[in-house]
This record gives C-alpha cells, sequence and structure tokens, in this order.
C-alpha cells in the first residue's frame, strides 16, 4: 500500500517536472516557491546493491593500466589505449628502425624537474633483436633524425645528448639485471637523467628487427605531456637487395606511444640517490684536475649518507685507462670520504677516475649536482657516475657531488687516534751564529798536534785535533765568523770621542761577560753535542788497541812456542823477557800518561 | 747511523769477529810451526845424547 502511494507521489512529480519549465517560461518574472521532500527509503531497499563495479568493457582499460609494474610516481602519458601500428616494411637482414618525437614537461606535471624516471618505448618489441635509447636535450628548433643506417639513435639539429642505454632485449626482470626490462611486448628502461620541465627533449629509439619481422610501433591519438607538441619521426632502413638500401622518413601528426613513470625528484639541481651496495659494489667517476707541477698530495671528497652515517670504503684512483694510481681507505668514513694517498703523486693525469668500493653492506645515498644551464651537460665524461651493484653498472647521468683539490700535505679527517695525527714540523731552534767553536776547535787542533808530536800522547792527540776539527766544521756551517764588530767613531770631536770611547769601554766590558756567559752556556751544548763523537772515537780507539795487542801477544807467544820447539831456550828466554820488556813499558807509558794527565 | 753507532760497530767487528778469527789463524799456524820444528829438534837430541854416551865410554877407556 506504501508503495502504490510512493509510486504514485513519483508519478505526480516527474508530471510536475515535465510541465514545470514550460510554466516558470511562461510565468516569467514570478517568484518562484522552493519545496524540498525528503524520500524515506526504508533499511531493506537500501542493501540491495552492496558493491560498485566498473561497467566499462575490457577495451576501455586505460592506458596507465597496462604498464608492468604498476606506476610507482607520477605518471605521464596519453590517458586512452594506444594503438598498435605496423608498418608495410618487411625487416631484411640488415634493418634500422627510428622512431623519435619531442617532449616538453610542465611544472604542473613534474615540478622543476625529475633525476630518476622509466620511460616505456613506442617500439613494440615483437620480433626486435637490439634496441637503443638516447635521450637528447634542445638548445634550439631543428632537429631531424640522423643517418639512417646508423643503430645508436642519431639525432642531429640543436641538440645535445644527456642520457642513453643500450637496451638488454632479453631482461625481463624489473628489479634485477641491467635498468631496462620487456614485458607485454613492451620496453621499458630506468634513466637516472636529471630531466627539467620547460625544457625541451628529444627521446629517440632505434629498433633492429629480427628478418621477415615487421617494424611496429604505438601511436597514441593523444598529446603527450600535453605540450601542444605532436609530431613524430620516423627512419627505416632495409637493404632488400644489394648495393639497394631502402631509405624511409616519415612525419606523422600525432605522438607516439611514449609513457613515462616519474620516479624521484630533482631538488634544486642536487639531489640523493639511494642504492643498496654489497661488500665489492662501487661508484665510479671520472674527474679532471689540470695540469700541475711538483708531487703535491691528491685529495678527494665525497659526502655521502648512511644509516648510522659512517661507510666501510676503499677510494682507488685510477688513470682513465684504469691503471691505480693511489688508494686509500677506512672501515668507518663519517657523513664523507676524505681520501688522501700517503705520499704526493708525481705523475699528472689530466684526468682521473675515482672508485669508490663499499666494504660492507650498507644502503648508501649518494649525492649528485647537476644544473639546468646545460654548461655541465656539454661533458658526458665528467658529467656521469657509474653504480656498479651486483656486477651490472648503473649509469647516473649527473655529477656525484665531490671535490678533487690537490694539497702541500696529506689530508685526513678530524680523528683522536694519535696514528692519524698529520706529520708535525719538527721544532728547530735558531742556533746563533759565533766564533766560539772556531776559537775553541782550533786550540784544540794546535793541543791535539802538540800531543801528536809527543809520541806517546799520539792517540789522545787525534782524538782532541779531530774533535777540533769537527768544532770548526760545525761552526762554519751554522755561518760562525771569527771577525764580528765596527770600527768605532773616533773623529767626531774630541769630547764625544771620549764620551764614546767610554761608552764603547763599558759595553765592551759588557760584552765580555756577556761572551763569558754565553761561552759557558756554549760548552755546555757543545759537550751535549760533541760528547757522543768524542766517545765514538774512544770506542774505536780502545777497539784498535782491543784488537792489536792481543793479536801482538800472541805472536811473541807462538814466537816462544817456536824456539821452544827448536829447543833454543836462550832465544826463547829472550822472546820472552822481550815481550816482558814491551809490558812493562806499556805499563810505564800508561803511569807516564797518568801523571801528566793528572 | 749516528757516528756513536758506527764507532761501536766497529768496536764489534774488530774485537768480536775478527780478533777470534786472526787468533784461530795464528793457532794454527802455530802448532803447525811447532809439529815441523819438533822432529829436528828431538833428532839434534838425541844425536847429542848419543855423542854424550859415546865420549863417556871413550873417556872410560883412555883411563
Amino acid at each position: 500500500m506504501y508503495a502504490t502511494k510512493i509510486l504514485q507521489f513519483v508519478a505526480l512529480t516527474l508530471a510536475v517536472m515535465m510541465i514545470a519549465p514550460g510554466i516558470t517560461t511562461a510565468a516569467d518574472g514570478i517568484e518562484a516557491a522552493t519545496n524540498t521532500i525528503n524520500l524515506q527509503i526504508a533499511s531493506e531497499h537500501a542493501d540491495e546493491y552492496s558493491e560498485v563495479v566498473n561497467v566499462a568493457e575490457e577495451s576501455a582499460i586505460t592506458n596507465p593500466d597496462t604498464w608492468d609494474p604498476a606506476p610507482q610516481g607520477i605518471w605521464i602519458g596519453a590517458s586512452t589505449q594506444e594503438s598498435l601500428f605496423a608498418f608495410d616494411t618487411v625487416a631484411t637482414a640488415f634493418n634500422r628502425f627510428h622512431v623519435a618525437s619531442e617532449v616538453r614537461f610542465n611544472s604542473s606535471q613534474i615540478m622543476n624537474g625529475v633525476s630518476c624516471l622509466i620511460i616505456r618505448s613506442p617500439i613494440s618489441s615483437e620480433g626486435v633483436d637490439e634496441m637503443r635509447l638516447r635521450i637528447y636535450a634542445m638548445t634550439g628548433e631543428d632537429w631531424d633524425i640522423g643517418l639512417l643506417a646508423n643503430e645508436y639513435a642519431p639525432i642531429t639539429g640543436d641538440v645535445y645528448q644527456i642520457a642513453g642505454a643500450d637496451i638488454d632485449m632479453t631482461d625481463t626482470s624489473i628489479t634485477g639485471g641491467s635498468d631496462s626490462w620487456t614485458a607485454d611486448e613492451r620496453t621499458y628502461t630506468r634513466v637516472f637523467a636529471p630531466i627539467y620541465s620547460g625544457i625541451s627533449y628529444v627521446f629517440a629509439w632505434t629498433a633492429i628487427y629480427e628478418q621477415d619481422e615487421r617494424f611496429k610501433m604505438y601511436l597514441s591519438g593523444q598529446d603527450i605531456a600535453n605540450d601542444n607538441i605532436t609530431e613524430t619521426r620516423i627512419g627505416q632502413y632495409t637493404l632488400p637487395a644489394p648495393d639497394t638500401d631502402i631509405q624511409e622518413r616519415s612525419l606523422f601528426g600525432v605522438d607516439p606511444g611514449i609513457s613515462f613513470d616519474m620516479i624521484t625528484g630533482l631538488g634544486n639541481g642536487v639531489w640523493a640517490k639511494s642504492f643498496y651496495m654489497e661488500a665489492g659494489d662501487t661508484l665510479s667517476f671520472q674527474v679532471s684536475i689540470g695540469i700541475y707541477s711538483g708531487s703535491p698530495y691528491h685529495v678527494v671528497m665525497i659526502p655521502f649518507g648512511t644509516e648510522d652515517g659512517t661507510l666501510n670504503a676503499t677510494v682507488t684512483v685510477m688513470t682513465t685507462s684504469y691503471t691505480p694510481i693511489w688508494t686509500d681507505d677506512n672501515t668507518a668514513w663519517t657523513d664523507y670520504i676524505l681520501a688522501c694517498p700517503s705520499s704526493g703523486v708525481a705523475s699528472h693525469p689530466q684526468s682521473v677516475r675515482v672508485n669508490v668500493t663499499v666494504n660492507a653492506a650498507e644502503r648508501v645515498n649518494w649525492i649528485f649536482v647537476d644544473s639546468p644551464s646545460g654548461v655541465l651537460l656539454t661533458d658526458m665524461n665528467y658529467n656521469r657516475a657509474s653504480v656498479t651493484i651486483d656486477g651490472v653498472s648503473h649509469t647516473v647521468y649527473a655529477r656525484p657531488w665531490s671535490s678533487y683539490q690537490l694539497s702541500i700535505g696529506e689530508v685526513i679527517q678530524p680523528s683522536l687516534n694519535p696514528a692519524d695525527w698529520p706529520p708535525i714540523v719538527e721544532e728547530v731552534v735558531n742556533q746563533q751564529a759565533n766564533y766560539y767553536g772556531t776559537i775553541i776547535g782550533a786550540i784544540a787542533v794546535v793541543i791535539g798536534g802538540a800531543l801528536i808530536a809527543t809520541g806517546i800522547g799520539a792517540p789522545i792527540g787525534f782524538l782532541i785535533g779531530g774533535a777540533g776539527a769537527v768544532m770548526i766544521a760545525a761552526d762554519l756551517n751554522r755561518g760562525g765568523t771569527l771577525i764580528n764588530g765596527n770600527i768605532p767613531g773616533w773623529l767626531s770631536n774630541p769630547l764625544d770621542a771620549i764620551w764614546d770611547v767610554l761608552i764603547d769601554v763599558g759595553e765592551f766590558l759588557w760584552s765580555v761577560g756577556e761572551a763569558l756567559y754565553d761561552a759557558i752556556t756554549w760548552v755546555v751544548d757543545a759537550i751535549n753535542d760533541y760528547l757522543p763523537i768524542l766517545l765514538g772515537l774512544l770506542i774505536i780507539a780502545v777497539a784498535l788497541g782491543l784488537f792489536f795487542i792481543p793479536i801482538y801477544a800472541q805472536l811473541k807467544l807462538w814466537g816462544i812456542a817456536w824456539r821452544l820447539a827448536e829447543g833454543d831456550l836462550q832465544k826463547a828466554a829472550a822472546q820472552a823477557s822481550d815481550l816482558a820488556g814491551e809490558a812493562e813499558d806499556t805499563l810505564k807509558g800508561a803511569k807516564k800518561f797518568k801523571r801528566r794527565l793528572w | 747511523m749516528d757516528f756513536l753507532a758506527i764507532a761501536v760497530w766497529i768496536f764489534d767487528f774488530l774485537v768480536l769477529d775478527l780478533l777470534p778469527f786472526v787468533s784461530m789463524v795464528l793457532l794454527v799456524l802455530g802448532i803447525f810451526g811447532v809439529i815441523n820444528r819438533l822432529p829436528d829438534t828431538i833428532t839434534n837430541y838425541a844425536k847429542r845424547q848419543g855423542a854424550g854416551l859415546a865420549r863417556a865410554f871413550k873417556g872410560n877407556k883412555r883411563r
């Protein structure tokens, strides 16, 4: 009964709604009264539909749904599904298929840019043997595909290359292997390169097909990236007969089926990229250090980020032909690597390759630097880094944030370990140049000479004379001079002269006292300096004595033995007496020396 | 190496190395010399003793 009433009410309402426009038009200007009617629907009817279903057919799946894996970042591409377009051309044994398209992202899509993105190729992977991707930044309006026989996606005109990838078509793994993979006949490439909004880029692919396959690519009916640029340049190259090549260039007024997954932002040209690195994985890049002379120390500083702020890594600097120049390592670099060789580097290659090998598994954030100006981008050698993980190289098309400098001394990270402290220059006392060494040395030489003349005192004379010669030589080395002073001005006037003389006398007396003091100080210093030398000379003299005296005595003893063996007792007695006499002489000499000495 | 170390090295070399070596050489030469001389000496001694004995016997006859 209620249902009947409700149906009646609905029918009435519909009738009113059909008539109402006519009434309102007719009664234009008359104030309309608004009635609000709330329908109370019983709960048993409210639960009839428990879920929402997508009523669209399979053909209506949107383009991002065809991605494998599903996009992780900001997805850019045609929203409707792309159409597969097969060309008439059949691939000969030698063939090239080029597809290139200009794209300019806007800041609504990627803010100021991205540093890591995945690009899906518009070329269907079916029948493709090799594929290459090249990304060019544009500096002007004009560009075109270069030589069609070239397999490296050549683009000519106002462009310079910023990144590229040689795609391994057998790689189907998304996470493992190289940065490219193929799934469902679509080829994806992860590129670590700075892409800016507001700058036009040409994405160019070259595919080499297996023989007898047809060139196939996806086309989009929409403007990719909404940049108001919808054109696709196609280049086909085949060799159907000997000496006959077919080259065909086409310009399509639609965009190719490219789509992008923008993974990582760009910061302001400086960004960090995180890599999980196992022991043995490396970061490698090239730097220019220019020409220098001498043997300066090389210093490389590379900031990084890890969970605990430290990194166990070895730095090896090599020539561009991979010959090691120097190496440095640390089990715990803190916040930044500051590597320096233990000695200066004399050879000077203009460019070197820095290789950082991680020695323990760690997630490492390396910091990369780029500039939208394009200046840094022009030199591909210096504006790229290679991160090798598990033997697979991943190229980052930007300069790792680092500083390679030359230093006059060894540079080390701040450390509390005394072994890490830099060598400190030894303190050298500036010794005053004087002539005491010369005077005392000369006296010592004279005394030594006199002792040598006595004969018996010759060894001591040699010692003293030698020591004197050493003193003179040392004094000359220090720059000592024998004559030092000026002639006072006698002739100014008598009083002044007397006054000056008195002052000079006073100064002379003062200087005598000073000289005595200096002399005593010097003698103490000299004893310190020369005592080891004198001791050494004494040791040599004693050694000579201890060597020759026993030999002499042995010769004499054997002389006695021989005389005895000859039965000549008299001669033996004479030899013995001779030996005894010489021993006595030595003792007497020693006594005499002792008497002279004391 | 400073001068004192050189002096000590010279001492070690002369006294501890060269002296024993030279002494051994002298010992060999000395013993050789003694052995060389002994036979003549013993022969001379025997001859002398023999001559003495002969003289003694002659003297007895003279008496």
